[in-house]
């Protein structure tokens, strides 16, 4: 390249500093642990104070509504382990007692509930391999 | 003999042909022999034809509701409409390869028809590449994905099969996926004829020529495709976005960088010969990446609603297929390193020319980050032993900045000059436009002031609260701000255009000057008319910023606030027709007291699959924004209505940047006709 010296110094100055600005500015939560709720009953002490996903059964006739407050209360087990969960969204579509759910939220500081906004859920058959049951957005 | 029996053979011979088609044409290539090119030529046409036939059969086989083929079986119903039978045949992963078949055969031939003169001796390397991938997939679809396997014992249960999921039964299902293929197989061809040229040790302009408007064609079809899964998403599944970051998703969207990349940067090569390496290692990459998208949604090596499923043996498949080609492509271009040296130098910062490198490496950037990133949470889980989950806000802190400097590229790019930009040219070509910028930035952050007053009931807001509301929303109003700035240049180049085509012919009218531009000068200005089309989706996606969500409990009666407007619960209403039950809720849509308009939110349950109702939106769409409301559950007894409603400033100029694009698309590739008069 026939760029100067100066040129080529000032265009690697911005360019790292324009990346190390991002970089260095990123938001803390933006990757998140995902784990069963067998390990958080076991090792809760690992996941307080931050957000983390935890994925479960519902457990059979444990949904609950709080008539005031709108709020969700069921418990999730994976392994035997089990974990109560308030959740204090809109159910999605697919949710149901026995089918599994991922939920993002934080741990009560009690270490035996999570308290969830964000929830996705797989209906109890599962998708495997159908073909054109999930929508095939393939290239 | 059975549709199954005859497919399966079809299928056999396609892969003799394609294998045959393949050995011909190294042959020829190795001795030179024209009869031998032109015999594998010839069997490139007959692999286009049988696949056709492959297809119609398959087709055929849907239309006469042939459950004994598992296939159709898995994927279609007879009471399905025709229409759906038909696109039940990409629904699903076998057909869906077939499908892939048939479009590269297709393309194979036509790009091979089209150049088999002009590059005589790159054809037999285009024709046996093709082929191979080509052999590929059809290698897949005879030993390990048949779509015309049948059942062995033919199921009990009559004509009720399992059916085609009805969220995939509506119009998006007959485009987006063929879109998205169109655009990802079509990339095969520049790909074949990078690496002929580079076989060959050809690499100047000359290959490129041939693929200009394939390129082109892919790109526009890519963007389309990838568009139209997002609107899809926006108007049938009820999140109120039209983009989350997807696995799926993203396999598409990385592609999408190199080819845009690739189809700015061969314009380099063409005019200064310049960035050769870039852009036969840029065609490398986004056929490549195409693949590792297919591998990314049928593996199952990442987790999403969309993916086929977990396929260990297709992922092993497509992973050995993808080091090959990696190495092999690279291998090549190493060897002819030197060969792809440049023909000049970059002078000056201030040039087009490193105005298109900066676009590349951001683009490749941009490609790099998603495709890690989509990929990471995999590789966490195998090597280190931690599963994670990577977020949208994690995508969107790095993507929207990248964002903002493509579109900074965009607006500044065609205003400097090749090799060094004078100081005279730099203030002719950037002062309009800076003004124009600057003044838009300042309008913007003066509605942002009055939409603060507005919020705080009045108050006029303190510098502290201002200054807050403006970090928050800095990277939309840079890009607000940028539009203008870009829409701004887009408008001086017409304008310059017109002004010299009306010197030269007085009697021209302004119309009539602006066609002639587009007509004579099809690239550059049908460019300026896609680039028009980007910056209003632009401005589109910036009003995601100021977007409203609520996540409500209503009973009818009952009204809520929402932004400007106000949403009354009017009543529910349960309805049936011959496929499914609906309970739709009226929701009245009111500003300042008026109504504007009825929503119509509703959840239908398919009696095909009782337990997976669907969610069906409802939008009141205006240029401004749309009120988007989808409804969750519903308790007919109390009434009770889960609602979520937007509003979604702006969202509506996405779609319309699209049609304009599709627009300066159309141009840029026009017709035959004037292909030499151009710049």
């Amino acid at each position: 390249m026939a760029l100067s010296t100066a040129s080529r110094l000032g265009i690697g100055i911005i360019s790292l500093s324009a990346v190390a600005f991002l970089v260095l500015s990123s938001p803390d939560e933006g990757v998140l642990e995902y784990v069963y709720a067998d390990t958080v009953v076991e090792t809760p002490e690992k996941f307080m104070d931050r957000e983390f996903k935890v994925h479960g059964n519902v457990v059979e006739d444990s949904l609950r509504q709080n008539p005031d407050t709108g709020e969700y209360h069921f418990v999730i087990e994976y392994k035997g382990k089990r974990l109560k969960v308030v959740y204090d969204d809109l159910l999605p579509d697919t949710f149901a007692e026995g089918g599994e759910v991922v939920l993002t939220g934080r741990l009560d500081p009690g270490g035996g509930t999570v308290r969830s906004s964000e929830m996705s859920a797989k209906c109890p058959s599962k998708y495997e391999e159908e073909p054109g049951a999930p929508p095939p957005q393939a290239s | 003999m059975n549709v199954a029996t005859l497919g399966t053979i079809s299928l056999l011979v396609l892969f003799a042909l394609c294998l045959a088609s393949i050995a011909l044409a190294m042959l020829g290539a190795h001795r030179k022999s024209a009869r031998l090119v032109e015999a594998s030529v010839q069997a490139t046409y007959a692999v286009a034809a049988l696949a056709a036939f492959a297809s119609s059969l398959i087709i055929y086989a849907f239309l006469a509701d042939d459950f004994s083929i598992q296939y159709v079986h898995h994927t279609s119903d007879s009471a399905m409409p025709l229409f759906y039978k038909v696109t039940a045949f990409w629904g699903g992963l076998d057909g869906s390869l077939l499908f892939w078949v048939l479009l590269l055969s297709v393309f194979s031939a036509l790009a091979v028809r089209a150049n088999r003169r002009r590059h005589a001796e790159m054809i037999p390397h285009v024709v046996w590449l093709l082929a191979l991938i080509n052999l590929f997939f059809i290698g897949l679809l005879v030993f390990v994905k048949n779509p015309f396997e049948p059942f062995i014992l033919t199921p009990d249960i009559g004509s009720n099969s399992r059916g085609l999921n009805p969220l995939l039964q509506n119009a998006y299902m007959v485009i987006h996926p063929p879109s998205l293929y169109l655009g990802y197989v079509s990339l095969a061809v520049p790909y074949a004829f990078g690496m002929a040229a580079v076989i060959t040790g050809q690499v100047d302009s000359a290959w490129q020529q041939s693929v200009r408007r394939w390129t082109l064609f892919s790109w526009t079809f890519l963007t389309l495709g990838l568009i139209l899964g997002g609107l899809w998403a926006y108007e049938e599944l009820g999140w109120g976005g039209y983009w989350a970051w997807d696995p799926v998703e993203n396999a598409g969207l990385i592609p999408w960088f190199t080819a845009t990349a690739f189809l700015h940067s061969m314009m380099i090569q063409e005019r200064r010969g310049m960035l050769k390496r870039w852009n036969v290692s840029l065609v490398i990459l986004s056929f490549w990446l195409s693949i590792v998208g297919t591998f990314l949604t049928r593996s199952g090596v990442v987790q999403s609603v969309h993916a086929f499923g977990k396929d260990p043996q297709l992922a092993w498949i497509f992973g050995i297929f993808l080091i090959v080609i990696l190495v092999g492509s690279f291998g090549v271009v190493a060897w002819r390193w030197n060969l792809l040296r440049s023909r000049a130098e970059l002078e000056s910062p201030l040039s087009r020319e490193f105005a298109f490198m900066l676009n590349n490496w951001v683009l490749l950037a941009m490609a790099f980050f998603v495709l890690g990133s989509t990929i990471w949470p995999t590789f966490s889980e195998w090597f280190l032993d931690e599963r994670i989950t990577i977020r949208e806000s994690h995508f969107n802190h790095y993507m929207v900045p990248g964002g903002i400097a493509l579109l900074l590229l965009m607006g500044v790019g065609p205003l400097l000059a090749w090799r060094r930009t004078s100081t005279e040219s730099l203030q002719r070509q950037f002062l309009i436009p800076l003004i124009i910028g600057s003044i838009t930035t300042v309008v913007v952050m003066a509605l942002q002031w009055v939409w603060l007053k507005g919020e705080l009931g009045g108050e006029v807001p303190s510098a502290k609260q201002l200054g807050a509301a403006y970090r928050a929303h800095v990277w939309a109003l840079s890009a607000f701000g940028l539009c203008g700035f870009t829409i701004a240049t887009i408008v001086q180049e017409f304008a310059r255009g017109i002004a010299v085509a009306k010197h030269n012919n007085p009697k021209l009218s302004l119309l009539d000057a602006g066609i002639r531009l587009l007509v004579r000068a099809r690239r550059r200005y049908g460019g300026y008319i896609i680039h028009l089309g980007v910056v209003l989706m632009f401005f589109g996606i910036a009003g995601k910023s100021y977007g409203i969500e609520r996540k409500v409990v209503v009973k009818p009666g009952d009204t809520v606030a929402l932004g400007d407007y106000e949403i009354e619960h009017l009543g529910l209403r349960a309805t049936e027709d011959w496929q499914k039950e609906m309970i739709t809720a009226e929701l009245g849509v009111l500003r300042d007291g008026q109504l504007v308009d009825v929503l119509t939110p509703a959840r239908w349950w398919y009696f095909q699959l009782p337990d997976q109702p669907t969610t069906e939106v409802s939008r009141y769409m205006t240029v401004g924004e749309d009120v988007y409301a989808s409804m969750q559950t519903v308790d007919l007894t109390t009434g009770s209505t889960q609602l979520r409603l937007f509003i979604n400033p702006l969202v509506n100029w996405v779609w319309i940047g699209t049609i304009v694009m599709l627009f300066g698309s159309a141009i840029c590739i026009g017709t035959r006709r004037k292909q030499g008069a151009e710049q």
